[in-house]
């Protein structure tokens, strides 16, 4: 698993490179009539890149590799992004970035109540007035703004 | 000598105390939607369009141009500070500012592209006060053959730009144009790769895909390891340290003034415009400019480049709007939109019947000018606190104007799905030493080139010919084997003297 | 600091101003026309009006990006809303959707179901845009509320070709078979539509390549790149002023306003080769009958406004055409099919 880590980029660069070739050529066609049809660029990229990356798996090889590891604390952020969009489909995106921008300040950084409060609020003040207020981008309410 | 007197007319005309005012307002607001991440120029240009319309016609246009100008300066502030290119041509900006901020030299960042920024926007309005004409008529020479073979060049000098081992920026280089082939193909307009998502039928939007990358993928290093982020929240950047000294000036000068000529006449050209330019300054910069190898790392001249040639491209895509009236690049298209509800038509006679007008623009923008770079000054002080804020509290406000830019670059929720996909992908691209502004570039450039290469089959009925009939495409051509060929040859040559010596 | 903290204020005070300045003249500008439209109200209007109120504000989605045609429109058609006070006191935002060619967009309103506070942009292209991509919101899912006006086309030339009329472009065409370029922008678009109308009904064969804008064709045109391109009046009016551009046919059935001298298809002799593209406004799906009305009532006085006749038609060049219920639909009907059968022969649509 973890040696298949260390090649992770290569290969799904090789798999997509791949596929790309053979939708290529097989369903949007390299060449029609007298231009390159819609093929022609997805097979070219997607051969260079798996060209390339099975090139740069041997590099790899020939320079000596070291099994990689996946620190699952990456996945936080990731969490927290998730959650946002939960959020957002029930109270509204602004809101819901800012539950979570407040949850990440007191409790995965542990500052204080006071801290993160205040940080949220200047936070939510500042991003409602520019892009709300000021240049009317209409945010998604969720279920919360559609009951009202 | 017409055109100093007219020019000095013009002035004139833009010095009034409410074109001045209008000016100033109009750069401010330029420079705060610009420094918001998601909010381009165009955009920005778009949305802020309504509030001059009760204005004179000068007035308006003087307030537009300050907010178009603005942009271009305060497209540097995000990317320098927090790693978030607000638009394409800040990419570049970002390799070297961003190295800055973390080696505390954040203050010098900002002053460097904010005058490099203000050199590249003179010379490029120079050579639009003086030539505007010229450049309009070089711009007309440019077809689909010479298109396709400068993106061609602009392609192959990424895999050029990746130091040791090419291969790491060359497969960053096709990523990125995979993606970029996701949705309508410019060939004949059916959809590809989409799965049947409308969402993806006019493929993947550059913002979220830019903020995802650098902004959120920034997120989870800084997470993960927050030691590396010890310039947050560190010691406070005082003014007189992040002023330049001589050495940083004499690095900063002859890069500015080479990258604002050849970022104006870039700018001329439709479509990616400002990008190619920042992008090309950017290259030949690191080939010709003494700190060269340096670049990347953090050092004034590769922003220099960069912010040099992109404001100058600014500049030179008013060449084919004034001249002929063809917009150069989309928020030119907007402000072709303003002229046009003032009931000026602009075209090839607007210099000849509305010349007041046209010399009131052209002064104004180096007005405008000038007073954004004092604003941009003013703003430092107030933009480095930014940076005293630790690692803790700004990963979720980089989550925040993450969502929210992402949302706001198309007003739709799959963009901020696209972004935090984009984020993961990004982290995994960083850990493993791939570069990301390489997939960022071919993800702008790959639609055009497609788009001309397909045209300059159709127009020369399918004969690749085209391409060496047409004397600009075959100088491309010859430079692109030149780049290939000569590095070879310099290694061999080396080679050879090595081991004569020995 | 302090020079700073001045600055900041004026700018303050300017912003204000001029955000003042536009409400405070919004009232004075409205008044006239105010009267003038309500002396003037149509049948829809009278029957209907009072039995539907806007439960919310109004979201008015425009599927293409800002600072396009359709968003110009979009966004004067809102402004008169607010300046005549045509939405009592709800508020109307235009929200760009691009992508897609429109089906982002409708794919949006669509998800609207029965709401009477959306409404969204409707163009020709919204309907061309599912037919060659296979996918995407038919018009048939969404509820039409009436046309706004209709957009002309024209076909340029270089003023430098050694062709100069509609015969001699004709004649060059059928000497050159498939060497002759026509540049528009985008595939499976009306300009590639105009394109086939040409190629179908006055039997020559033309390469008709895509360009992503307007101002793209235009620069090829005056660049030699091109032997012809597909405008609208406002996108090709200037270079043809100042004699840069040839523009030999208009596709309207009569000729455009702004351009008189521009002789049309069907008075050389090509009646088929006409197309003119729709601007209209539709609802989500199942909009209420009372609804629909109602929005048909609030345009009917949208169109009377001097800033839409003066700033917007005459300007842009466009022709008046104001219908709505039974007509809009058999109209749009007939578009579609019409549409339908000329990707059909061009093999754009999907199968």
């Amino acid at each position: 698993m973890s040696y298949l880590l260390s090649f992770i980029i290569e290969i799904i660069g090789i798999l997509t490179g791949l596929f790309y070739v053979i939708m290529g050529v097989t369903k949007y066609g390299l060449w029609a009539g007298i231009t390159i049809n819609g093929g022609f660029m997805p097979a070219v990229c997607g051969g260079l890149v798996s060209i390339l990356c099975v090139l740069q798996i041997i590099t790899k090889i020939k320079k000596g590799v070291k099994p990689d590891t996946f620190d699952p604390k990456a996945m936080v952020p990731v969490a927290a992004m998730v959650l946002i969009l939960v959020c957002n489909a029930l109270i509204g995106l602004l809101p819901a970035c800012m539950a979570i921008a407040f949850l990440w300040i007191k409790f995965i950084e542990k500052y204080s109540w006071k801290t993160s409060l205040v940080v949220t609020v200047i936070l939510y003040l500042a991003t409602y007035g520019i892009f709300k207020l000021w240049l009317n981008v209409p945010f998604p309410t969720g279920l919360i703004g559609e009951l009202l | 000598m017409e055109n100093i007197l007219a020019l000095f007319q013009g002035f004139s005309t833009a010095l009034t105390p409410a074109n001045l005012i209008a000016a100033m307002a109009g750069c401010f607001m330029g420079i705060v939607v610009g420094a918001m991440p998601g909010i381009g120029s165009l955009a920005g240009c778009s949305l802020l369009l309504p509030l001059t319309f009760h204005m004179e016609p000068v007035t308006g246009i003087i307030m537009l141009a300050g907010i178009y100008y603005g942009n271009m300066f305060g497209g540097a502030f995000s990317a320098i500070l927090l790693n978030i290119p607000g638009d394409a041509p800040a990419v570049m900006t970002a390799l070297d500012g961003y190295a800055m901020t973390r080696k505390n030299k954040g203050g010098k960042a900002l002053f460097a592209a904010n005058v490099a920024s203000f050199i590249g926007g003179t010379i490029g309005i120079i050579i639009l006060t003086f030539l505007a004409p010229t450049l309009a008529k070089i711009g007309l020479k440019f077809g689909p053959a010479e298109m396709t073979t400068l993106l061609l060049l602009a392609f192959c000098s990424i895999g050029w730009m990746m130091g040791d081992d090419p291969k790491y920026g060359l497969i960053s280089t096709f990523f990125g144009a995979m993606l970029a082939l996701i949705g309508m193909d410019p060939v004949n307009g059916a959809t590809r790769f989409t799965g049947g998502n409308v969402n993806l039928f006019s493929g993947l939007t550059f913002i979220p895909v830019v903020i995802g990358m650098f902004g959120f993928s920034q997120v989870i290093e800084m997470f993960l390891n927050r030691s590396d982020f010890s310039f947050l929240g560190g010691e406070k950047l005082t003014i007189r340290g992040s002023l330049l000294n001589r050495k940083e000036m004499q690095g900063i000068l002859p890069n500015a003034i080479r990258s604002g000529v050849l970022g104006c006449f870039i700018g001329v050209l439709p479509g990616a415009g400002a990008t190619i330019a920042s992008f090309i300054s950017y290259m030949t910069g690191k080939r010709i400019s003494k700190e060269g190898k340096h670049f990347g790392e953090g050092v004034v001249e590769g922003i220099a480049c960069s912010e040099a040639a992109n404001n100058s491209a600014a500049a030179g895509a008013f060449a084919p709007l004034l001249s002929l009236g063809i917009p150069g690049s989309g928020t030119a298209a907007v402000l072709l939109g303003g002229l046009m509800m003032w009931g000026l038509q602009p075209g090839p006679r607007l210099f000849a019947e509305q010349g007041e007008f046209c010399w009131g623009l052209i002064a104004s923008m180096y007005i405008g000018n000038v007073v954004c770079i004092l604003i941009a000054i003013a703003v430092i002080p107030f933009l480095t606190k930014i940076l005293k804020v630790p690692a803790g509290i700004m990963s979720p406000i980089i989550i925040t104007l993450c969502v929210v830019g992402a949302y706001a670059a198309n007003n739709n929720m799959f963009d901020v799905y696209v972004m935090i996909f984009a984020g993961f992908i990004g982290y995994f691209l960083n850990k493993n030493k791939y570069p990301i502004a390489p997939l960022l570039l071919a993800f702008v450039l790959t639609y055009d080139l497609e788009k001309y290469l397909s045209q300059s089959f159709r127009i020369n009925g399918g004969s690749a010919s085209i391409f060496i009939k047409k004397p600009i495409a075959l100088f491309f051509l010859a430079v692109m084997v030149l780049m290939a060929v000569v590095p070879v040859i310099i290694k061999k040559v080396k080679a050879i003297k090595g081991t004569a010596k020995e | 600091m302090k020079k700073l903290v001045a600055l900041l204020l004026t700018i303050i005070m300017v912003l204000a101003m001029t955000a003042c300045g536009g409400r405070t003249e919004a009232p004075t500008v409205a008044t006239p026309t105010e009267t003038q439209a309500k002396a003037t109200p149509t049948e829809a209007a009278e029957t209907a009006a009072p039995s539907f109120e806007l439960p919310g504000d109004v979201e008015y989605v425009v599927p293409f990006s800002a600072g396009g045609g359709s968003d110009l429109y979009s966004r004067t058609a809102a402004n008169i809303m607010s300046e005549l006070n045509l939405l009592g006191k709800r508020a109307v935002t235009v929200t760009n959707k691009p992508g897609g060619g429109g089906s982002v967009g409708d794919a949006y309103t669509v998800t609207k179901k029965g709401d009477g506070t959306t409404i969204t942009a409707y163009v020709s292209a919204q309907i061309t845009s599912p037919i060659t991509t296979g996918t995407g919101i038919t018009y048939d899912q969404l509820t039409p509320i009436c046309n706004l006006a209709l957009d002309e086309y024209t076909i340029g030339i270089s003023a430098s070709a050694e062709y100069q009329t509609m015969e001699e472009f004709l004649a060059y065409a059928k000497a050159h078979p498939g060497e002759i370029t026509v540049g528009g922008s985008g595939m499976g678009t009306e300009d590639n539509l105009c394109t086939g109308l040409i190629e179908m009904y006055c039997d020559v064969d033309l390469e008709y390549i895509p360009y992503d804008s307007s101002g793209e064709v235009m620069t090829a045109v005056l660049g030699g790149h091109l032997n012809a391109g597909i405008f609208n009046p406002n996108e090709a009016i200037s270079q043809y002023q100042a004699g840069e551009v040839l523009l030999i046919g208009a596709f309207g059935p009569e000729r455009i306003s702004v351009l008189p001298e521009v002789p049309t298809f069907t008075e050389q002799g090509y009646k088929d080769v006409q197309f003119q593209q729709f601007r209209g406004v539709f609802g989500p799906p199942d909009m209420e009958p009372a609804a629909v009305d109602f929005w048909v009532n609030v345009y009917s006085q949208v169109v009377e406004h001097p800033d839409w006749t003066e700033g917007y038609l005459a300007k842009n060049g466009l022709t008046a055409n104001f219908i709505y219920g039974e007509a809009y639909q058999s109209f749009i009907d007939n578009e579609a099919a019409k549409y339908q059968s000329v990707l059909d022969s061009l093999g754009l649509s999907a199968k």
